[in-house]
């Protein structure tokens, strides 16, 4: 097995091939363990990117569906202190990630790309969370050693705006771009005179392939959540793959490129509204419509349960039932109870000092991407 | 006899309706073997009027679910009886202000709790906004305009200090702001022009803050069938000096359209665009050049590769009859680059990206990312296409890409 993959398997025809990229371990940004570079701009170490790589890697191996294209590869480089194993899922099998430096990121890119225009069909998932600085459109992706070299500090970073672009004009057809990385604005990227990092591919002499991006689109660190926590944004994403973001227009539970944006907006937007700020992000230049993953089973949605008005919340017992068997509640407290539940029919009830109260919708239908239950007291 | 749902999203927008184009909504029948009786991607108002969009249905139990530009979801059940309409009305949740409620409808500014709860502790003085209402001959539309705006705007941004003579700033005339409170301030434009309309005067709106001048394309004139309609600028005052800054065009047949296209929602964009064939009129009529701008962004935007179609022609038309406009420009290049690889067609895109860069600033971000990006496309052998995209690299780099409307920082 190639040195940068930590999942084989072989697909029928056409397949999906991944990246996954964790940088949280950098040495010479602030608190790291070598020489501090003169173009930290505050950027310091993270917990939550190797958190993350491996959540979203762990989910593709494990959860991954996608019959026309099925998982073949999956590649993993981090970035950590101390680096530790990752245990694929499906084979147990203990395997030691690449570091996440440039010269590592850049051959992994290089082969997965080759894997990828293999078949115009195949599938081509990039994911990166780490460290990002941006100033317009142009953004740095930055892998473990940026600063190294204090001549050429960007050398360590990928272009991902030219990275992209030049994907777009190389097949396969249908590609994918998930990017959790704090914008810093920086003015490094103006002082470099135009040089945001590197990229290992040059534009191709193909036709436009579909290529849409998702980046994270909260400010600061507070968008990688708690020390030691997978991100805000790519538990949204995966929130998103496991139902959240799918719909079932044949029957069948199927996640696209379109319904998955809504998903991770909805859940930006609850965050945005819980205090946690925007960030500038490029406006999608493209979005077209692919189915990404099939569920195997019920899609898992975020249900919100309240009273009307929300102040009885704080003295409401709040309950939920599934065919007649209450399956779990809340003691009473100020805020609206959130929960996760499969795809189905259930029952409500607020235990309130004046009685017993229910939603008017009696069961209440729950589908993706949310459902709000409101309780009128 | 039929049987159906009425439907529409109670939300107030200061008194307007959006009766056609409104938010989209989706329709889920909720019995397991009538998935097929679902409807998706139906478009329904939104506003404070009473207008319903009927849709046919087949009896049963179904789940209304509408996406609003904002991102918002709101949903309700709903029964379908043989024979009869059922009238449903999703609610929408409020804005701070009545004066907040497009700019909330559009993502732009929190709901009412959210808002009060992040600016209860925050009072700050608003900033000064000026207006570029008489432009230097650079900044102007038209097909005199030269390429020296790009240097001219590379120039005032290396000014320190918020004073940009060169760019003959001048107070703004009306009442402003028409509204403020502790953390926001709203603006809102009009030109009120009856010119020829294939060459629109432009307006830049310059926002002065303790951290940066900002200078924003004011989406001016904007026509919708009977008239030019406003172009509000809301500006939010942060704690910590940062401005945020945002568009709300008063157009109730696009204006929730520009929302889903500044969220990135393109294919929402789209759906809503096309209903009663807002689109195609929109090209059509030629009534409103910067509307029908909006519309190539979300046509290209959405299109497959190698794709032909029909449209292809408005973009082309768009170019040819608005010199004025660079962003008509930029999407017939990249209509070219989307329907073959750059080799093939290479020299119409590389003409229509250098007559983009002569027509100026695009008065779109993502004209802005687009000639960037076409001009990368070209690639470093081209000398000429290496020097123009230096120098709109250089400004991008001062843009704020989370604006629909191109918006500069200058004095960074």
């Amino acid at each position: 097995m190639d040195r940068f993959l930590v999942h084989q398997k072989k697909a029928a025809a056409a397949a999906t091939h991944a990246i996954v990229i964790g940088a949280g371990d950098y040495p010479h940004l602030v608190n790291g363990s070598q020489k501090l570079s003169d173009y930290h701009d505050g950027m310091g170490q993270l917990s939550s990117p190797p958190l993350s790589a491996r959540a979203f890697a762990e989910w593709l191996i494990n959860s991954y569906e996608n019959p026309d294209r099925q998982l073949e590869t999956v590649a993993l480089l981090l970035a950590e202190n101390p680096a530790t194993t990752f245990t694929n899922p499906a084979t147990g099998a203990q395997l030691n990630p690449e570091r996440a430096n440039y010269s590592n990121v850049a051959a992994a890119i290089q082969d997965w790309a080759r894997r990828g225009a293999e078949n115009p069909n195949n599938l081509l998932i990039f994911y990166f969370c780490g460290h990002g600085v941006a100033q317009g459109s142009d953004m740095s992706l930055l892998t473990a050693e940026y600063g190294a070299d204090p001549l050429a500090p960007l050398d360590e970073a990928l272009d991902f705006r030219k990275f992209r672009l030049a994907m777009s004009r190389n097949l396969p057809n249908q590609q994918i771009y998930f990017v959790d990385a704090c914008r810093a604005s920086s003015d490094s990227l103006i002082q470099s005179q135009g040089y945001a990092g590197r990229t290992p591919v040059q534009v191709g002499q193909q036709s436009a392939a579909e290529t849409p991006i998702y980046f994270a689109t909260l400010s600061g660190e507070d968008a990688f959540g708690k020390q030691g926590e997978v991100s805000f944004f790519t538990k949204a994403l995966i929130k998103g793959l496991n139902g959240m973001g799918s719909d079932n227009p044949e029957g069948k539970w199927l996640v696209t490129t379109t319904r998955l944006k809504e998903a991770i907006d909805y859940e930006v937007k609850r965050a945005f509204e819980g205090g946690v700020k925007r960030r500038q992000v490029p406006p999608t230049d493209e979005l077209s419509t692919f189915v990404i993953h099939r569920l195997k089973s019920q899609p898992e949605v975020p249900v919100t349960v309240t009273c009307e008005p929300d102040s009885h919340n704080q003295q409401a017992e709040f309950s939920y039932a599934y065919q007649g068997v209450e399956k779990d509640r809340r003691t009473p407290a100020n805020e609206s109870w959130s929960i996760m539940l499969p795809a189905g029919d259930y029952e409500f009830r607020a235990k309130l000092p004046q009685g017993i109260r229910e939603p008017v919708e009696k069961p209440v239908h729950i589908r993706p991407i949310y459902r709000k239950v409101i309780i009128e007291v | 006899m039929s049987s159906g749902l009425q439907l529409r999203l109670e939300k107030f927008l200061f008194g307007q309706e959006v009766p056609a184009n409104g938010v989209i909504a989706n329709i889920y029948a909720l019995d397991p073997k009538k998935h097929k009786n679902s409807k998706r991607n139906v478009v329904i108002p939104v506003g404070s009027g009473s207008t319903f969009r009927s849709v046919e249905v087949e009896p049963g139990h179904y789940l209304v679910e509408a996406i609003m530009p904002s991102g918002d979801i709101i949903s309700k059940e709903a029964e379908a009886v043989e024979g009869q309409w059922a009238k449903i009305e999703l609610k929408g949740e409020h804005s701070a202000h009545e004066w907040h409620s497009w700019q909330n409808l559009l993502g732009n500014v929190q709901s009412s709790s959210g808002y009060f709860a992040a600016t209860e502790k925050v009072s700050l003085p608003n900033y000064d906004v000026l207006l570029i209402d008489k432009p230097r001959l650079e900044l102007q539309s038209g097909s005199a305009r030269s390429r020296d705006v790009w240097r001219v705007l590379a120039a005032v941004s290396a000014q320190k200090g918020g004073n940009f003579p060169s760019l003959s700033l001048a107070p703004l005339q009306r009442e402003h702001p028409i509204q403020t409170d502790a953390g926001t301030q709203l603006h809102s434009f009009n030109t009120n022009f009856h010119g020829d309309r294939t060459n629109l005067p432009r307006w830049y709106a310059v926002v002065v803050t303790p951290r940066t001048v900002r200078l924003s394309t004011v989406p001016c004139p904007w026509f919708t069938v009977e008239h030019e309609v406003n172009s509000e600028l809301l500006v939010i005052r942060n704690a910590d000096q940062s401005v945020g800054t945002s568009w709300v065009v008063q157009d109730t047949t696009l204006g929730t359209v520009l929302g889903y296209l500044a969220n990135g929602a393109l294919k929402v964009a789209l759906d809503v665009a096309n209903h009663q064939s807002a689109l195609e009129m929109l090209f059509a009529k030629y009534q409103n050049p910067l509307g029908a701008a909006a519309g190539g962004y979300v046509l290209i935007g959405t299109m497959k590769a190698g794709e032909k179609s029909p449209w292809h022609d408005w973009i082309k038309n768009l170019r040819r009859d608005f010199k004025f406009l660079p962003d008509g420009a930029i999407q017939y290049a990249w209509l070219k680059l989307k329907q073959a690889d750059v080799r093939k067609n290479r020299a119409e895109a590389r003409n229509a990206l250098f007559e983009a860069f002569d027509r100026g600033l695009p008065y779109y971000s993502l004209g802005l990312q687009w000639l960037l990006d076409g001009l990368t496309l070209l690639g470093e052998q081209d000398h000429e296409a290496t020097e123009r995209l230096k120098v709109v690299q250089r400004i991008s780099w001062l843009a704020d890409m989370s604006n629909l409307f191109t918006t500069l920082d200058l004095g960074r």
